[in-house]
């Protein structure tokens, strides 16, 4: 029983992270139906800078998320207008193969500028661990819990109250009949995307204090698929959850049946999942009219 | 500008070419395929195989996702399992090439058959990314039937031969895979003229309108998988054959992503744009290779080599923002007007 | 636009390619032209630009010796990304284009087993000194001489010390090694040091590769009472896995096979990356008191840049030590060289000394691996020095 508890909860912890990074896939494929496989790379792109920021200043680990927001913000916003904006009305496949473009730059960029040595990202919680009983977590894995509930949390309280969060809800559902209700649907995108940027500069920073910083971290981005694509593509809170599922899942597999089922335990569930409800457990299902 | 085209008789009407014109410029291009590996270094020639047996694999790819509509990443996996049949067969089992590749590619049209029953449920990007799971699961199961696929070690494959003719070199090897190409392109354009490909379009347009009118969706879904994979599984062995040697890292994600950027730098749906793409994406990554390794000299500054990748994804941006039909499209443009003139249209 | 391009690619390329007839390829009245594939791009650059760097410090410091036997060396890079259709390519192009004399770098395993066809069929010599693999010269190839011992070998030996030295024989083993045929190597190791000295082998955790969170792995170590953690990683594993121990708060002596040997490993793991010990062929960078390894960091220190140096890791000394080797047999062959004069003289390699960097080199008829002596080092993460801590052990 033990075992089971530990296994659970590491599984929770490394949950949450996938959890995280499927928001910010779920967010912009929410508000611009695009899936951007760029994700994982602009979270290790965050990740990097915070290393440079933190190696140049010390700031406590609150300090340096702060930054990593005002710096997320900035850069969700300049790709958004740089590399998306300009593809607007053309076929989503093509947006998304843009995305796919866009991950090769920045995985050569990350490397040309940092090289290909894993990192330390040296933060002052970087060793630290608290006890729970029979639990061990790293203190910034109790953070990284602490930090899904709260985007969680934010989002809701975000898409349901405040007036871009409805603009954003808005232009999801109906884009034409969004632009003729005079929602500014480019202003929408570009915030969700700053907002995706947000969350995975977040999930990039608690990433590389908890595991460190490596030219290959935006692998950990393919890995939170099955967790966005098992809640459904375009459902922010599926995503945080299945996230939660797929990471005790994962190391539940591991624990008990072992062989490196970890990795691909999570691509069979939603190969399963998919052929019962094609769209996620939470996702909504494209009507589509002859 | 050319009037006066009559299509009389239903031979006329099933020709490839129309027009004496391109009747002589395909012989051109057949002479100058035939002919080129005469002229260039055995280096270039390496190079050039590599660019067909993409190409075969492209053209597959193009069946499925240019022309039925269904995205899928997994070509990857395809790859792998013809590289691995081919590998296992020729290697282990000993068996000739002219055996090896109809298996490999009648296997992973197996495989195809098995990951094509998602796209019956699923549409659009929600396949796309499990096709990807199926690349990862693939690859993990490669890795776990050790009797049969080595494990982790790779297997090298012998010389790839027929009838007892070495085709040691990559000059005599071109012949072959010229050959499979040129039958892989005559069967893709010869589908899509077909009623197959025909339903394969509407599947595309419409699936729903397309079973309402009578087209047998899931049947059609199915044999687009499996067409498909045929190909790519023999471009799969033939990779075997070229390299000399599989293993699981030739065959990761990325290849399955940069399949699908040169089909949409060739232009989506055309077999011609399929084998265009490739050309222009490898022969790309070759340039920017030269280019870039001759400017880092004797190792003048390390990093600069990582600029390859840079300029290799802002191309793939670049051609999507401003050029979305492809090279395809700025061909089709570029004719039109040259046919057409002195009128626009 | 493409059939330009490529025009222009040929017609450049044949008139480069036209040089006179020579005695060996590669080879001219006053120069050398050795091949080199490393990967020098993306996560496996660690590895490869640490080890070029190093061939480019061995050949400035020849030229400036005079060259070999008054002919420069000149050395061709080429980058292969660790993939190994893109290291047959590249050894196609040196071939055919730069007509190389020699190969002395060959990138990793997988990409070696890609050329090692053409590098039979064409009887070119090449020296493998960074990934060592039973296949490579099991059965051997006339031309292809591997140094540096099995991972197999290394922790065989690092478990030797393990006992023998630090007593650590009632202890409870295990071993985290990945899913592919690297770690099955480095579990042959392990293996062969259990049932050496009878050890309680309690756990055995496979991982693939890749794996960032080990979470689950220290766990079952835990809950099985682990004192001692073979590990079989890349890079980031290793720290990975020390890190996951501390914070659950476990003792155990740590020992990796040689890519532990690396500083990003010991910064990697914070605090939990002191004291861990490493098996490897080499010394550190900063065993100076080793006669190799000082002449290698002068020499650096003169030819390469600030930024260069910090790249530098234990593939820099195997490297070089490789390239010294190689240096030997081709003096030796005087003035008329050829390449089946440097595999005779390599062939002859008996006890060869590369001041200390390797162990005795001695290679022989069909024999094609020198596997030297593997010594044990520890991590200091304060100074994120190494040193070492046992004497050299020799290996079969």
């Amino acid at each position: 029983m033990d075992y089971f508890i530990l296994l659970t909860v590491s599984g929770i912890a490394i949950g949450v992270i996938y959890g995280l990074i499927g928001m910010g896939y779920a967010l912009i494929f929410k508000a611009t139906s695009v899936v951007n496989f760029a994700h994982g790379e602009i979270m290790m792109l965050i990740s990097y800078m915070a290393f440079s920021i933190a190696s140049s200043w010390t700031l406590p680990f609150w300090g340096l998320l702060l930054v990593c927001v005002f710096i997320s913000a900035i850069v969700g916003l300049v790709i958004e207008r740089v590399f998306i904006r300009p593809m607007l009305g053309q076929d989503v496949f093509s947006t998304v193969m843009v995305t796919i473009g866009l991950a090769v730059m920045i995985r050569a960029v990350v490397v040309l500028i940092w090289g290909a040595d894993p990192l330390l990202l040296p933060t002052d919680i970087g060793d630290s661990g608290v006890e729970f009983g029979l639990v061990f977590l790293y203190t910034s894995q109790l953070y990284a819990i602490g930090l899904l509930a709260f985007c969680v949390l934010g989002m809701w309280v975000f898409l349901r109250f405040s007036r871009m969060g409805v603009a954003m809800r808005a232009t999801a559902a109906r884009e034409t009949t969004a632009l003729l209700m005079g929602i500014n649907v480019t202003h929408v995108y570009a915030i969700a995307w700053a907002i995706a940027a947000v969350i995975a500069g977040i999930s990039g920073v608690l990433l590389g204090t908890i595991y460190g910083l490596g030219p290959d971290l935006w692998t950990q981005g393919l890995r939170a698929f099955p967790a966005v694509i098992l809640g459904g593509l375009d459902s922010v809170f599926g995503a945080a959850i299945s996230g939660i599922l797929i990471g005790v899942l994962e190391n539940l597999s591991e624990g008990y049946i072992g062989q490196g089922l970890k990795e691909i335990s999570g691509f069979l569930v939603i190969l399963v999942v998919l052929m019962i409800r094609p769209y996620g457990l939470f996702g909504t299902p494209e009507i589509e009219r002859v | 500008m050319r009037t006066g085209v009559f299509e009389e008789s239903y031979s006329e009407l099933i020709s490839l070419y129309r027009n004496p014109t391109q009747t002589y410029w395909t012989v051109a291009l057949v002479l100058a395929a035939l002919v080129a590996p005469l002229l260039l270094t055995n280096h270039l020639t390496s190079l050039v195989n590599g660019m067909m047996i993409a190409a075969v694999g492209v053209i597959g790819l193009n069946l499925l996702t240019g022309t039925t509509g269904l995205i899928s990443f997994g070509q990857a996996g395809f790859l792998a399992v013809g590289g691995y049949t081919a590998a296992v067969l020729s290697a282990d089992y000993g068996m000739p090439l002219w055996l090896c590749l109809p298996a490999s590619g009648l296997m992973a049209a197996a495989f195809g058959l098995i990951v094509g029953i998602p796209s019956l449920r699923l549409k659009g990007l929600y396949l796309a990314i499990t096709t990807m799971a199926f690349t990862i699961i693939i690859t993990h199961i490669i890795l776990s039937a050790e009797s049969i696929t080595h494990g982790s070690s790779g297997i090298s494959t012998p010389k790839p031969a027929i009838f007892g003719v070495e085709l040691a070199t990559d000059k005599s090897f071109y012949y072959l895979i010229l050959a499979i190409l040129t039958l892989a392109i005559l069967g893709s354009a010869n589908i899509k003229r077909s009623r197959i490909g025909r339903a394969f379009l509407a599947i595309r347009e419409q699936d729903i309108a397309a079973r309402v009118m009578g087209v047998p969706v899931a049947r059609y879904k199915l044999y687009a998988f499996v067409v498909s994979s045929f190909y790519v599984g023999v471009a799969g062995a033939l990779m075997a054959y070229h390299i000399r040697f599989v293993n699981v890292d030739s065959f990761s994600l990325v290849i399955s992503i940069e399949a699908v950027s040169m089909i949409i730098v060739g232009g989506l749906g055309s077999t011609a744009g399929a084998v265009i793409g490739v050309v222009f994406v490898l022969g790309l990554a070759e340039v920017l290779n030269y280019v870039i390794g001759s400017m880092g000299g004797t190792l003048g500054s390390v990093s600069v080599l990582e600029l390859k990748g840079f300029i290799y994804g802002l191309t793939i941006v670049l051609f999507l923002r401003f050029e979305p039909e492809g090279l395809m499209g700025i061909y089709r443009e570029y004719k039109n007007r040259w046919v057409n003139w002195p009128f626009r249209y | 636009m493409n059939w330009f391009l490529k025009g222009t690619l040929t017609a450049t390329l044949l008139t480069m390619g036209g040089v006179g007839a020579m005695a060996a390829p590669g080879v001219t009245e006053d120069k050398i032209v050795l091949g080199a594939v490393d990967p020098l791009t993306g996560p496996p650059s660690l590895l490869g630009k640490a080890h070029s760097l190093a061939l480019k410090v061995w050949q400035e410091d020849v030229n400036a010796r005079g060259g070999i036997n008054g002919r420069k060396v000149e050395i061709v890079f080429e980058d292969d990304g660790y993939v190994p259709a893109r290291s047959l390519q590249s050894l196609k192009k040196m071939v055919e284009v730069d007509d190389i004399f020699a190969l002395i770098a060959t990138s990793g395993s997988s990409q070696l087993a890609a050329m090692m066809p053409l590098i039979d069929e064409l009887g070119i010599p090449a020296l493998n000194n960074m990934a060592v693999n039973s296949h490579q010269f099991n059965p051997p190839l006339e031309t292809l001489f591997v140094v540096g011992p099995t991972y197999c070998q290394e922790i065989a030996a690092g478990m030797t010390y393990l006992v023998e030295e630090l007593g650590l024989k009632d202890e409870k083993y295990a071993i985290a090694f990945q899913d592919d045929e690297f770690g099955d190597d480095v579990r042959c190791g392990y293996l062969a040091g259990v049932e050496k000295y009878g050890l309680d082998n309690v756990l055995e955790l496979e991982f693939k590769r890749g794996q960032k969170d080990f979470s689950a792995e220290m766990l079952k170590a835990r809950a099985a009472g682990v004192t001692v953690l073979v590990s079989g990683g890349v890079v980031a594993e290793h720290s990975t896995l020390l890190k996951e121990a501390a914070k659950n708060r476990m003792d155990i002596t740590f020992l990796g096979q040689h890519s532990a040997h690396l500083t990003p490993v010991q910064a990697l793991a914070g605090s939990a990356g002191d004291g861990y010990y490493a098996a490897d062929y080499v010394p550190a960078l900063n065993s100076l008191e080793v006669p190799g390894v000082a002449r290698f960091m002068d020499l650096a220190n003169k030819y390469l840049s600030e930024s260069e140096m910090d790249s530098l890791n234990r593939y820099a000394l195997a490297g070089y030590a490789g390239a010294m080797i190689f240096e030997h047999a081709m003096t030796e062959c005087g003035e008329d060289l050829t390449r089946a004069c440097v595999v005779k003289k390599m062939e002859g390699l008996d006890g060869f000394e590369t001041d200390g960097l390797f162990g005795p080199v001695t290679y022989g008829d069909g024999v094609r691996h020198a596997p030297t002596a593997v010594m044990v080092l520890q991590s200091n993460a304060e100074d994120k020095t190494f040193s070492i801590v046992s004497e050299r052990m020799e290996v079969e």
